[in-house]
């Protein structure tokens, strides 16, 4: 079940008259009928993982109480332990399995070996990357005496399998959500508006400019051979606003759903293609990843308050997890370790929260200053997505190969002209030209359009979302699936 | 609470109703299949790639039956190259479509040898073929009664919202196709020696470039076209068909499957079903792109192919008297 589909069109109306109508007598009710809701959503991708789901919940539930309730260190350590060696088993078995036995079998016949291993066609579990991680900051959180554990199985259950962040996050903290969960929730007129708000945005961002710019460059990157410099250049750029159309445009489909039923997720993005440097970038993105990567690994490695060998290691290894985090693949490594070369420079010279503020605060257009650092950074950006989006890292390295080598030939010019005009056609450059111009309009609040037409009359209000909806309908792109569902 | 949903639905109103009403507007023109996933199950088919699909006339074959005393409604079940290759899906595929309760069926299966090849690495890797990923794949309700709204949503290749644009496109110039309820592609296109002579050259060079250095016979799809007579014999008789192609086109298909004929001919008289072979009388016809019969010429061919199949109706309920 797609946010983006007809069935989770039916399934949230019904979730929320249920939840708003007639589980409203108790918090409990409604947070036992948000499970269950949140159970079958999840089954309809495949239910036989779902008993994997209740079994990673059951694990991080009982080891949180264990760890409260031992009485020496060493016990609280065993548990942390048992949690942390359990839950990345599963997440090793499932993503990391094939690509740990190929990438040993390699080594074996770089040695002069014969090896024989069996690789299994092993299905990933939708989300399962997203409800570890979940369980693992409420045990660390535990351990490091930041939050109590909860007693009630439902309510700690619901923080882990909440149906919209259970599959590609926001990731969750519990000392953020489970608060949410056990305490009343109160229905909120301007709040439930503000959620289908947003709800609408990220649809506009997932099927209008993701799914068009995906076509394309699925064809750019799949025929990579085919194609000058230029054309190329394009490819990664497409692929730019798709990965961010369809992650953000997720992310806020799901802030928009849990704020209809009365809670508040953590933000993912802040605007990051307007980040000045590489660093303000990375506290734009993925934010709760990010900021999960820093408290529980950067962090407790020492952080920043280290001395630069060990900074530029920590630096490294931070980058790589999350590189991994991604899928077992040589390319998210890459990427991983590229953006660790780019940030260098600004951790070395303590510059790394040097544009912490938005970018023109207060002003209609940035200064040419800001503008140049923009590009810069985007730029930056385009060239890691490179190896995020290529099949292998032969696959980048060809890519991007003739992609410089083509760069200044007029024929590549007139080859992408004739890609743009007659592929693409205008209508996805201005739509995307049109898409920036509201992000940039927007970026001094959570989402693009949340204050946009705020204090309009209500038809003037009403009229820009229903251009929205018409733009939906008018221009949806063949790609439906979400990117970091396979995450 | 209750002015949120006041609001909702008022607001929601137009869109539901926008996307219900794009349901009933998708007609034949909506894309080359829609219609033919807007139908009943059916008890007389025709099968195969593009050039049946709109090379093979339903109604002209039915009125050269009827004039010889057989009562038939075929349909036109035949799609694309790349959708309706003899394989796992097409023949799941025509399993649904089939009314299981015929007993006295006409099932007519065009063949050539592109409909038993794939352009897979191992052509026999049913996993890789590239119709997993199309309609007669994706659409769970074959056989539905009009408007088909799974594939409205899961398989329509474009918006929902271009319904209306080609709507209001029809009403200014006449669509270029046209899909009819009995499942016949009519391609409306110039046929004037210019423009004929282009789309000749735009084909040939995609069969040399795109397909004839990808594709190989798949000994898969053999077994599977093997599948659907035996299917399908047990509801009726077969007679598998090879339509005329312009030559140049025919140079490439003699290429690819050396023997082709042959083959088929044996196949046939294994599996006792006809092969009626008109690939000789290609020079004939008109066709709008050297692949794909004119429509005029492919009214010819159906009627020509309505009156042999009538023949060999009668040939065969006379020998049936006989014994």
């Amino acid at each position: 079940m797609f946010f983006n589909s007809i069935p989770f069109a039916i399934f949230l109306p019904v979730v929320f008259i249920v939840y708003w109508f007639v589980a409203k007598r108790s918090v409990q009710l409604q947070n036992q009928f948000l499970l269950i809701a949140s159970y079958f959503f999840y089954s309809c991708w495949d239910w036989r993982f779902l008993f994997l789901l209740v079994f990673s919940t059951f694990l991080d539930y009982m080891t949180g109480l264990k760890i409260y309730e031992a009485e020496s260190a060493r016990t609280k350590k065993t548990w942390l332990a048992i949690s942390v060696i359990v839950n990345l088993s599963f997440l090793g078995f499932f993503k990391y399995y094939n690509f740990f036995t190929n990438s040993f079998a390699s080594l074996l016949r770089a040695g002069g070996f014969k090896p024989h291993f069996e690789t299994l066609r092993i299905i990933l579990p939708v989300g399962i990357s997203f409800y570890t991680f979940h369980g693992l900051s409420y045990v660390f959180d535990i351990y490091n005496r930041k939050i109590i554990p909860t007693r009630n199985w439902v309510n700690y259950s619901l923080f882990v399998s909440f149906f919209p962040l259970l599959v590609a996050g926001p990731i969750e903290r519990a000392t953020h959500l489970l608060p949410q969960v056990e305490n009343k929730r109160k229905f909120d007129y301007s709040k439930a508006v503000d959620g289908w708000r947003q709800i609408l945005w990220g649809l506009f961002k997932k099927v209008v400019i993701a799914d068009n710019c995906a076509e394309f460059a699925n064809i750019i990157f799949n025929n990579s051979g085919d194609y000058s410099g230029t054309t190329l250049l394009l490819g990664a750029i497409l692929f730019a606003f798709q990965i961010y159309g369809d992650f953000s445009g997720y992310s806020d489909i799901a802030l928009g759903t849990a704020r209809l039923l009365g809670f508040e997720l953590l933000r993912n993005f802040a605007f990051p293609y307007f980040s000045r440097d590489i660093a303000e970038f990375w506290r734009r993105w993925h934010i709760s990843l990010s900021s999960w990567f820093k408290d529980y690994l950067y962090i407790p490695l020492g952080g920043s308050k280290v001395g630069t060998w060990k900074k530029v290691v920590n630096t490294f290894i931070i980058f790589l997890v999350s590189g991994f985090w991604h899928g077992a693949n040589s390319t998210f490594l890459a990427w991983g370790f590229l953006n660790a070369l780019y940030i260098m420079p600004l951790i070395l010279s303590n510059k790394n929260r040097h544009h912490v503020k938005i970018v023109a605060k207060g002003s209609s257009w940035p200064s040419l200053k800001d503008f140049r650092k923009i590009l810069f950074t985007f730029s930056l950006t385009v060239f890691a997505w490179i190896f995020f989006r290529a099949e292998s890292i032969t696959h980048a390295f060809r890519y991007i190969k003739s992609l410089f080598r083509g760069l200044f030939a007029i024929s590549a010019y007139e080859e992408t002209f004739n890609f743009l005009l007659y592929k693409v056609g205008l209508a996805l450059p201005v739509l995307i030209l049109l898409f920036l111009l509201v992000e940039w309009q927007g970026r001094e609040h959570n989402y693009a359009i949340e204050k946009v037409g705020i204090k309009y009359p209500k038809m003037l209000r009403w009229s820009f979302y229903y251009a929205l909806v018409i733009a939906i309908f008018l221009f949806t792109g063949k790609e439906a699936q979400f990117i970091y569902f396979q995450f | 609470m209750s002015r949120f949903i006041r609001n909702t639905v008022l607001f929601s109103i137009l869109p539901i109703c926008s996307i219900v009403l794009s349901f009933f507007l998708a007609d034949g023109t909506t894309d080359p299949f829609y219609l033919r996933f807007a139908t009943p199950k059916q008890a007389n088919l025709i099968l195969g790639t593009s050039r049946a699909a709109q090379g093979l006339q339903p109604t002209v074959i039915d009125s050269a039956l009827h004039q010889n005393g057989f009562s038939t409604s075929l349909f036109n079940y035949a799609f694309t190259l790349a959708h309706s290759p003899f394989g796992p899906v097409y023949f799941e595929a025509i399993k649904r479509k089939l009314d299981e309760s015929t007993k006295d069926g006409i099932y007519i299966i065009a063949v050539d040898p592109w409909s038993i090849s794939s352009k897979t690495k191992d052509p026999n890797d049913s996993a890789a073929f590239e119709e997993n990923k199309l309609c007669l794949a994706t659409t769970k309700k074959i056989n539905s009664t009009y408007p088909n709204v799974d594939y409205l949503i899961h398989s329509y290749a474009k918006p929902l919202f271009s319904i209306y644009i080609d709507q209001v496109k029809n009403v200014l110039r006449e669509p270029s196709t046209l899909l009819h309820k009995d499942g016949w592609l009519e391609v409306k296109v110039d046929m004037d020696s210019a423009s004929a002579k282009a789309r000749l050259q735009t084909r040939i060079n995609e069969y040399q470039l795109n397909f004839a250095p990808y594709y190989h016979f798949s000994s898969l799809r053999f077994s599977y076209l093997e599948k659907t007579i035996d299917l399908l014999s047990q509801h009726g008789t077969v007679y598998l068909v090879r339509l005329p192609i312009h030559e140049s086109l025919r140079n490439m298909d003699d290429h690819l499957v050396p023997g082709f004929d042959v083959l088929i001919s044996d196949l046939a008289k294994r599996k006792k079903a006809a092969y009626i072979n008109y690939i000789e009388d290609s020079d004939k016809y008109a066709y709008s792109d050297g692949n794909h019969l004119y429509q005029s010429s492919g009214r010819q061919v159906s009627m020509k192919l309505g009156e042999d199949i009538s023949q060999l109706q009668n040939a065969k309920n006379m020998t049936r008297n006989f014994h």
